[in-house]
């Protein structure tokens, strides 16, 4: 699993590449609570390139979201596609989570 | 005269040296010491006895033995070969003299060969041991039993061979002397620091005894003898020089070493307290650098660990403000703290940098003018300029364990032989300390997960009921394999009483111990708050009312519960982000989905559940699954999937419920062959009937 980083306009885009384990899963927190502590509190997880996400994964992005709304920020995902949709509606938590069908619309919802 | 006054000389040298030796040796019961004191009080009396019968005839008609004797110096060389010696000189000059020479050399040579063999030579000792001893013996034997003598020369012949023996010695104290190398004890490293005189005397020694070898066979008649008889006097002397110079070589040394176990007592004590107390890597390695800063009297000490691969090193520990290893980059506003804040985090490749080099080579380095050579980087910022340091590494069973630095000796001189052979002491027994820690804090690793993996498998496998009620009107049964590394699946069955049940299945995220006690929190909620007539969607509330106070947001779970009436036939189920339930409907031969709104379980407080309820016919199944079955995947990467499941349920559904598992669990596992299984499958089945 690979974390990239990109930013646009104090928004920090993660693009996440491979599978999301119980192994890997501590990493995207560290990388999102590294950027909190930078003062970066609104974080978009792009999950287009994941094939595959455990309960470990989705544990990892319930905890960050809490951490990040308490901090007065938010988590927003976007492409949540084919398996992983599957967990995020067998968990029915796609009402949990802020997800957005493109980056586009999730940063603005931000601008808005 | 030459010869008395040589000798009156000598003999008040020997006299003090004998002194000093004697009462150094009973003072510290020094076994060498001992045996050149022994050899000394030897030679004084020989050259007494000498001195005495030089002066006295030693029988009527017979000259004095000092005439002789300067009869035989002017009778010049080779000695005496064809004089005739009376019987009764010999047993006078010859027996008592000789007898006493020959004495004096070998216990003088045992003393020496003792300080050129260290311990481990015990057994070249012995022999040396055992031929002085048989040299003595024989001589003695022939000088009593031969009662005339024609020739001196016949005499010789035995003498002789005493001196090829005593060169042979002096041969091996030689080479040892030469091969000698630093730190392999006591007189080794005094053998190493006077290697050039001590070379010199054993060299001399061997000629000398090639002289006595080379007289009887005329070898250089021309030489006076009085050149011989300078050459031998003077070997005495220089061994005797020898003999007090490692007098007081031993001497600083046994100082050194009475030192050296004081702080290697105190090193035991304080070791041994952070053994007992808390077994912590740090709190030795805070001792081992604050003894390393005392022991060097250095501004500033640290202790940096070399990790297991031996590629990086780590600061272990630091006395005060250190100047980074390797810099770190001060700013205007950058505090000292912050400094050895960031310098505490870095970690650096053993070979680079001046400790990393250390580390690497297993060799002290000492630099004394950092301000000329630079040799340590100036990183210190204004707070400390670097002038001198010694590193010496830590090492056991030939590994680096650990670099003990020491930078800037208080006493400006730079750090004193004392005080490196000290450190050298610590760090000798730091570095097995550092090893066993290290192998200590693995096994333990390795235990505690052990432990806590058997611990987590024993409460998963508790939890979850193996036997089930056999009741009216419901058949169940159910299946859990927990896979090898363990998981979060769990199921459990209430029973109610009076045809009711109450059915839980459960998938926590994460494994081992964390995730059992989800497991045993839901299963006392479920247990304590489970009651007929309660809704489902209630009770499922109460759980994440709970867990999501008492468990941290990570540790969510994915719960079905659900409640059986079975005198009624009534389904009441609530849905808490699990798979759905899967119902067999035994009229139609197909599948129904019952299924709730509502979220895992520990995520949140206040979550509303949704619920339903239904109604079964006999020969309904009810199925409970955890994605693991579905999921579970054979070689090629295919999932069992739905489909093999619900195929596996419509062909055997006439069975029983135990039956009926066994055949979903048969079917999966066949379907799985030996592909290993990373996740939980867990099957809870109920049947009307």
């Amino acid at each position: 699993m690979d974390i990239t980083i990109r930013e646009s306009n104090d928004v920090v885009i993660m693009d996440i590449n491979g599978e999301i384990d119980l192994y890997n899963a501590p990493d995207i927190k560290e990388t999102i609570k590294a950027q909190m502590e930078s003062g970066k509190t609104n974080i978009i997880i792009n999950l287009d390139k994941v094939s595959y996400i455990d309960s470990s994964g989705i544990g990892v992005l319930i905890s960050s979201l809490s951490n990040l709304k308490k901090a007065g920020g938010s988590l927003k995902i976007i492409n949540v596609y084919a398996s992983v949709r599957k967990v995020f509606e067998l968990t029915k938590l796609t009402s949990f989570f802020d997800i957005y069908d493109s980056e586009q619309e999730a940063l603005a919802s931000y601008a808005g | 005269m030459f010869t008395s006054t040589m000798m009156f000389v000598k003999m008040t040298v020997i006299a003090v040296t004998t002194v000093f030796l004697l009462s150094e040796a009973s003072r510290r019961r020094d076994r060498r010491a001992l045996w050149m004191g022994l050899a000394l009080v030897l030679f004084i009396i020989k050259d007494a006895v000498l001195l005495y019968l030089l002066q006295r005839p030693p029988a009527a008609g017979v000259p004095v033995l000092g005439e002789f004797f300067n009869n035989l110096v002017s009778y010049g060389l080779p000695l005496g070969l064809n004089v005739p010696l009376p019987v009764e000189v010999f047993h006078h000059y010859f027996l008592v003299w000789a007898g006493a020479e020959m004495l004096f050399a070998v216990v003088l040579q045992q003393a020496l060969s003792s300080l050129a063999l260290e311990g481990r030579d015990r057994l070249v000792q012995l022999l040396v041991l055992l031929g002085n001893f048989i040299i003595v013996v024989i001589f003695g034997i022939l000088a009593f039993t031969i009662t005339e003598y024609q020739q001196f020369s016949d005499m010789m012949t035995y003498y002789l061979w005493a001196v090829v023996w005593a060169g042979v010695q002096y041969i091996v104290i030689l080479g040892r002397t030469m091969l000698a190398k630093h730190g392999d004890g006591l007189s080794l490293n005094f053998c190493v620091r006077y290697r050039v005189f001590l070379v010199s005397v054993a060299v001399f020694s061997i000629v000398q005894v090639a002289t006595i070898i080379l007289i009887p066979l005329r070898a250089f008649e021309t030489i006076p003898f009085s050149v011989y008889a300078i050459l031998w006097h003077l070997t005495g002397f220089l061994w005797i020089l020898v003999a007090w110079l490692y007098q007081r070589h031993s001497l600083s040394n046994a100082d050194l070493e009475a030192e050296g176990r004081l702080l290697q007592q105190k090193l035991y004590r304080e070791m041994g307290f952070s053994v007992a107390e808390t077994l912590s890597m740090q709190t030795i390695v805070e001792m081992l650098a604050k003894n390393g800063q005392e022991i060097l009297d250095a501004e500033t000490c640290g202790l940096f660990l070399v990790d297991e691969q031996g590629e990086r090193v780590s600061v272990g520990s630091l006395t005060g403000f250190f100047p980074p290893v390797e810099p770190v980059k001060i700013e205007e506003n950058t505090t000292p703290e912050m400094l050895m804040s960031r310098f505490r985090a870095n970690r650096f490749r053993v070979g680079k940098t001046w400790v990393g080099e250390v580390a690497a080579s297993g060799q002290p380095l000492e630099v004394l003018d950092n301000l000329k050579t630079s040799r340590i980087p100036q990183t210190g910022g204004k707070w400390c300029t670097v002038r001198s340091g010694y590193a010496i590494p830590l090492i056991a069973k030939k590994k680096v364990y650990g670099v003990l630095v020491a930078v800037n000796s208080r006493t400006g001189k730079g750090f004193g032989p004392r005080q490196k052979r000290l450190a050298g002491l610590l760090a000798s027994e730091g570095g097995p300390v550092l090893r066993q820690l290290h192998l200590y804090q693995r096994v333990l690793a390795m235990k505690q997960a052990e432990r806590e993996f058997s611990i987590a498998l024993d409460i998963q496998h508790k939890l979850m009921p193996q036997t089930f009620p056999e009741r009216e009107g419901v058949q169940i049964s159910a299946f859990s394999r927990i896979a090898k590394e363990g998981g979060g699946d769990y199921y459990d069955l209430l029973d109610f009483g009076e045809g009711r049940f109450g059915f839980v299945c459960a998938d926590i995220a994460g494994k081992g111990v964390a995730a059992s006690l989800v497991m045993v929190i839901i299963r006392s909620i479920i247990r304590s708050n489970a009651i007929p007539g309660r809704d489902a969607s209630d009770v499922v509330s109460i759980v994440n009312n709970t867990v999501s106070s008492e468990v941290g947001e990570e540790r969510f779970a994915s719960l079905y519960y659900y409640q059986f009436d079975t005198r009624f036939r009534t389904i009441n189920y609530c849905n808490a982000g699990h798979t759905p339930l899967m119902l067999y409907r035994a009229d139609h031969g197909s599948f129904a989905r019952l299924d709730t709104d509502g979220m895992p379980i520990g995520i949140e407080k206040d979550v509303e559940y949704g619920q339903a309820s239904s109604s079964l016919q006999p020969g309904d199944i009810a199925v409970l699954f955890t994605d693991g079955v579905v999921e579970a995947m054979n070689a090629d990467l295919e999932q069992f999937g739905i489909e093999r499941l619900q195929h596996c349920i419509r062909e055997n559904n006439v069975l029983s419920a135990r039956e009926l598992t066994d055949k979903i669990y048969e079917a999966m596992n066949s379907f799985v062959g030996g592909a290993e299984q990373h996740d939980d499958a867990t099957l809870l089945l109920m049947k009307v009937v």
